[in-house]
């Protein structure tokens, strides 16, 4: 029985972690794009920019799972992700993306903010070009200030996988609670529950690995 | 023929005009001291030098090549350009500071490929030499005093070999024990080759370093002189207050 249900949660841990990476891997570099809309000079933009984040910053996102799993089948007239299993993956995907891209955007903007007029001037002073200050002058400066907050996403990430249940895609919790279905057996949903401890114990780890490799400077 | 020339430059903040029609003009090699009260207009001037701000009016001449005409639009690049004629010492240093002295120095040398990586390093061996600070080359900004910061921003504007290296007030956020050294830092960079404006409070410095002195109250030159000229023997009322009033201090 007890390798039987590691096998299971094993399985549905696998979809954990392949909708946390794909995510990151999509909403890092979108939600940098994202932060310079906001931050941009031209109105009509930051305007709409910030329009959309506050709709996806505002609404749970498992109402934005449904909404984009759904919603262009039933208003489109085209289910646009795809039969199965994959379709609904990539809707997870796709939303979980939109959903995170924002949330980091607000933390890259906070980031970006908080680096003093005086580097960018320093830079520009000494005829760097605008991408050279920002990439070898302020990222990493950045980078720095945001681990804290970053961590606390990746963790709540982590944890939001599981909202893909909703619709329909197996992830850790799911797998586990099926046997409290079918054998009346509570342990394997604790069993879930070590599976998150030990996921964002190593992301905590991780975080506390790469703040400490930035502490050289101030 | 003089290296840089200002004439008639104006610059607003909304519905301020802080520079009323600025002319300057300066000889390669010169030590140009800047004096005047604080909002008298003194730092945007040397901000619009370096285009950090744009003016809306105005001529900047460089060795007889207009940089900056305020009746055309300037694009990004231009304005890019344009700057490496200048090279700028912060009051507040702004080092760079996850890069160590020797790469704060060589950073722009290195992205901008002025010259070999072989000449870079070398240059900027010379230049921490200069400031006094070969044994730091490998500390970050935060491990230096703000007087050391100040010499390695010096040593990182040199090293862009600009035609004429500005000062905003290299002194002001330094602990008074500090500021000698980083005035006898800059002190010691006067020669035929360094053209040099330098906005101060420090009128000992003005006095000792400077070959002209300029004036500024009001978004307007008042008066430029010799340190004798300003000094011994001011012109106007306001110079005249001005200098009581920094002697009180």
């Amino acid at each position: 029985m007890f390798q039987s249900v590691m096998l299971e949660l094993t399985n549905g841990s696998v979809k954990t972690i392949e909708i946390f990476l794909l995510t990151l891997l999509g909403a890092l570099p979108l939600g940098l794009l994202i932060s310079f809309g906001s931050m941009s000079k031209i109105k009509p933009i930051k305007v709409m920019v910030k329009m959309i984040v506050w709709m996806i910053r505002g609404t749970p996102l498992m109402l934005q799972l449904i909404i984009v799993y759904y919603g262009p089948g039933l208003i489109l007239g085209t289910n646009v992700w795809g039969m199965g299993t994959t379709g609904r993956f990539v809707a997870v995907i796709v939303a979980f993306i939109i959903n995170y891209a924002c949330y980091f955007s607000e933390i890259y903007r906070g980031g970006i903010e908080s680096i003093p007029q005086g580097q960018y001037e320093a830079g520009a002073v000494l005829g760097l070009t605008k991408k050279q200050v920002f990439f070898k002058v302020i990222l990493l400066q950045v980078i720095k200030r945001i681990l804290p907050p970053m961590s606390n996403e990746f963790i709540n990430l982590v944890k939001d996988t599981s909202l893909a249940r909703i619709i329909a895609v197996y992830e850790i919790i799911w797998a586990g609670q099926l046997f409290i279905k079918s054998d009346g057996l509570i342990w394997p949903l604790f069993m879930t529950g070590a599976y998150y401890l030990l996921f964002s114990g190593l992301l905590t780890v991780m975080f506390a690995k790469i703040e400490k490799k930035l502490s050289y400077f101030k | 023929m003089s290296v840089l020339e200002v004439k008639d430059l104006h610059k607003s903040f909304g519905k301020v005009e802080v520079l009323k029609g600025v002319d300057l003009s300066l000889d390669k090699g010169e030590v140009m001291a800047i004096i005047g009260s604080s909002g008298g207009g003194k730092t945007t001037l040397l901000r619009c030098i370096n285009f950090l701000e744009i003016a809306e009016q105005g001529t900047i001449r460089v060795n007889g090549e207009v940089i900056f005409d305020g009746s055309r639009a300037i694009s990004e690049e231009e304005m890019r350009i344009n700057r490496l004629h200048f090279g700028m010492v912060f009051q507040q240093f702004n080092l760079f500071p996850q890069y160590t002295v020797k790469d704060n120095i060589t950073l722009a040398p290195n992205l901008l490929k002025i010259g070999t990586a072989e000449e870079i390093n070398s240059k900027a061996d010379e230049l921490m030499r200069k400031v006094g600070l070969e044994d730091k080359r490998d500390s970050y900004p935060w491990q230096l005093s703000g007087g050391q910061q100040q010499r390695v921003a010096i040593a990182r504007a040199l090293a862009m070999d600009p035609d004429i290296l500005c000062f905003d007030e290299p002194t002001s956020a330094l602990d008074p024990e500090l500021t000698g050294e980083v005035l006898r830092v800059i002190k010691g960079l006067k020669s035929k080759d360094n053209t040099m404006i330098v906005v101060t409070h420090e009128m000992g410095f003005a006095k000792e370093v400077a070959d002209k002195v300029v004036f500024i109250d009001g978004g307007r030159i008042v008066e430029t002189g010799t340190p004798k000229e300003i000094f011994e023997n001011p012109k106007s009322e306001r110079l005249k207050e001005f200098l009581a009033s920094m002697l009180k201090a």
